[in-house]
């Protein structure tokens, strides 16, 4: 194992650039959608890097979900790896972020236990790309009930525990598992934020993101509360702190906008604006808001791949490297899965992000 | 053939089935036709619902296609384990010419908000919302359909019932009295022959001893 010092990010970058060079450009993916056999499709994967993957998975899968597992394992066993290359800061860093997953995976358990799921399907939809292990997720899914999930996560002092022991009375009385899902969510942010502020100027690019993450949270919730006109009450439960620049007065005026180019008007000065903007016009012609979260998730995923630009010695390298590999799995499921549907292929080349 | 008495009674009596048949047959000519109309509407409402309910259908699969391809299929799982939940209808029954049809009625739709869902829309995709509004839709229509596709089943097999019906008087019974009819008439004219040529004979006889005489 290679001994690196607590900020010392020359080794873990070094590593991770050369990973990034293995990452698929255009020209594959433009290979990749004008092929119209799956077979060929999977041929073409398999002298890739996801290979021993696609081996691994078609023994357990076939098809499109064959080619979906193989990217999943493909995803938490590079993070891994590129946890395992990181200092000590970099590790705290890069885990708080991929922190995410551990929400998903937090979420998709009590979301199982809630419904009486078989526990063995609920580990199924689970990806331990965060800082929880196999064997505690699996333990968690385990559990008989959410009162026994939450009281486990306590035990191992898993942080969080925190929230969802404070909310679980009102779940109690309600059955209503989205109060702990936002409380979560809440807390992911929150606690994610405290510890990377103390950690100096490579926090604050991983505060940048965090804060980034929010603000869109907040943007998709506002125009989800336009579209089915919540009362304010509903807009101030769901507002999530600490963005970048959504603001809490701003939020709560933008939720009470009439339509859609209002709101978006209203967030001209921001970022924001001109991308929601600028997918304007997608959003009229398919009537789905999933045209203005697409424009929001590419100008953050640019953003994210972006952070390895001008930073060599900073976990800039890492940052961006996860973001792109990240984005490099969801481009390659839209192809395969999109082609599996007879997805047109304009329709496929909108959906693909390129960084 | 049924053994038939060829009396003059037997034959006032099949001729008064014949009439009973032939006013039966009109009836349930008239029921048939009047349940044909009805078929006919419900048909036309059925085709509708049918139409909208194949796109819904291929609607919300795109959507769920799309949204395991962007957000993944772990993800959509996720999300669908706690969407699960109740549809309320209300079942009745109404008479159509008859027909006992039953009535499904809509409970509390199955359209929900994206809040009412279970999850909280912090960590939801659009894509998936939209997908699980869409399958709701699907849900929708398809309780629509059931009431109507119900009534056009029975409907039609009402209809196939009274056509048998008025097949069995039309084809069968009543050609079968009327051959009946003719029969007994037959055998009564040729009664009538034998009588009068036997009469014929005793006259001729009677006069040929008269005449001896």
């Amino acid at each position: 194992m290679v001994q690196v010092a607590v900020q010392d990010y020359g080794y873990g970058n070094a590593r991770i650039r050369a990973m990034r060079q293995r990452l698929l450009d255009n020209t594959f993916y433009e290979g990749l959608v004008e092929l119209d056999d799956f077979d060929r499709m999977v041929q073409l994967l398999q002298q890739t890097p996801y290979k021993d993957e696609i081996q691994e998975a078609v023994l357990r899968k076939s098809g499109a979900a064959a080619i979906d597992e193989a990217l999943k394992l493909n995803l938490a066993r590079t993070f891994r790896r590129v946890l395992s290359f990181m200092s000590p800061e970099g590790q705290a860093l890069v885990s708080t972020l991929l922190g995410r997953w551990d929400i998903h995976n937090i979420k998709t358990i009590l979301r199982g236990i809630h419904m009486h799921i078989d526990p063995e399907e609920i580990i199924d939809s689970l990806l331990p790309a965060g800082e929880l292990e196999e064997i505690e997720l699996d333990e968690l899914a385990k559990q008989e009930d959410i009162k026994g999930c939450i009281d486990l996560l306590a035990t191992w002092g898993i942080s969080y525990g925190r929230p969802l022991t404070k909310e679980v009375a009102t779940y109690a009385e309600t059955r209503d598992l989205s109060f702990l899902e936002l409380a979560l969510d809440k807390y992911y942010f929150t606690y994610s934020l405290r510890r990377v502020r103390m950690l100096g100027p490579n926090g604050q690019k991983a505060q940048d993101i965090l804060q980034t993450q929010i603000d869109i949270v907040n943007l998709l919730t506002l125009l989800r509360l336009q579209k089915s006109k919540q009362p304010e009450e509903e807009a101030k439960r769901l507002y999530v702190p600490y963005g970048r620049e959504i603001r809490f007065e701003q939020f709560l005026a933008l939720a009470q906008k009439d339509d859609v180019d209002d709101l978006i008007d209203g967030l001209l000065t921001t970022t924001y604006g001109r991308i929601l903007e600028g997918a304007m016009m997608k959003y009229i012609e398919h009537g789905s808001l999933a045209a203005l979260e697409r424009a929001l998730e590419t100008h953050f995923v640019q953003k994210g791949a972006g952070m390895s630009k001008g930073d060599p010695l900073g976990v800039g390298i890492a940052i961006g490297y996860i973001w792109a590999k990240h984005n490099e799995i969801v481009n390659l499921r839209i192809i395969v899965k999109g082609r599996t549907i007879g997805m047109p292929e304009k329709r496929i080349r909108e959906e693909l992000i390129l960084v | 053939m049924e053994e038939v008495r060829p009396t003059r009674t037997e034959l006032l009596q099949r001729r008064a089935q014949i009439q009973l048949a032939d006013q039966g047959k009109d009836l349930l000519k008239q029921k048939r036709d009047a349940l044909l109309i009805e078929f006919m509407s419900v048909m036309d409402e059925t085709l509708r619902l049918s139409t909208e309910l194949e796109k819904a259908v291929a609607e919300a699969q795109y959507a769920l296609a799309v949204a395991k391809a962007v957000d993944g299929s772990i993800a959509v799982k996720s999300v669908s384990f706690v969407t699960k939940g109740e549809v309320s209808m209300e079942m009745s029954g109404t008479k159509i010419m008859g027909v006992s049809v039953p009535v499904v009625t809509k409970g509390e739709s199955p359209l929900r908000s994206s809040f009412k869902r279970g999850y909280s829309v912090t960590g939801v995709s659009s894509r998936i919302d939209e997908t699980a509004e869409k399958f709701e839709k699907v849900l929708d229509v398809i309780i629509e359909s059931a009431d109507i596709e119900t009534r056009l089943k029975r409907l039609g097999e009402e209809i196939q019932k009274t056509n048998r019906r008025v097949n069995a008087l039309e084809q069968v019974f009543i050609p079968q009295l009327k051959e009946q009819v003719s029969y007994i008439r037959m055998t009564l004219d040729e009664r009538a022959r034998e009588d009068l040529f036997r009469l014929k004979k005793v006259k001729a006889s009677l006069e040929k001893k008269r005449a001896a005489m």
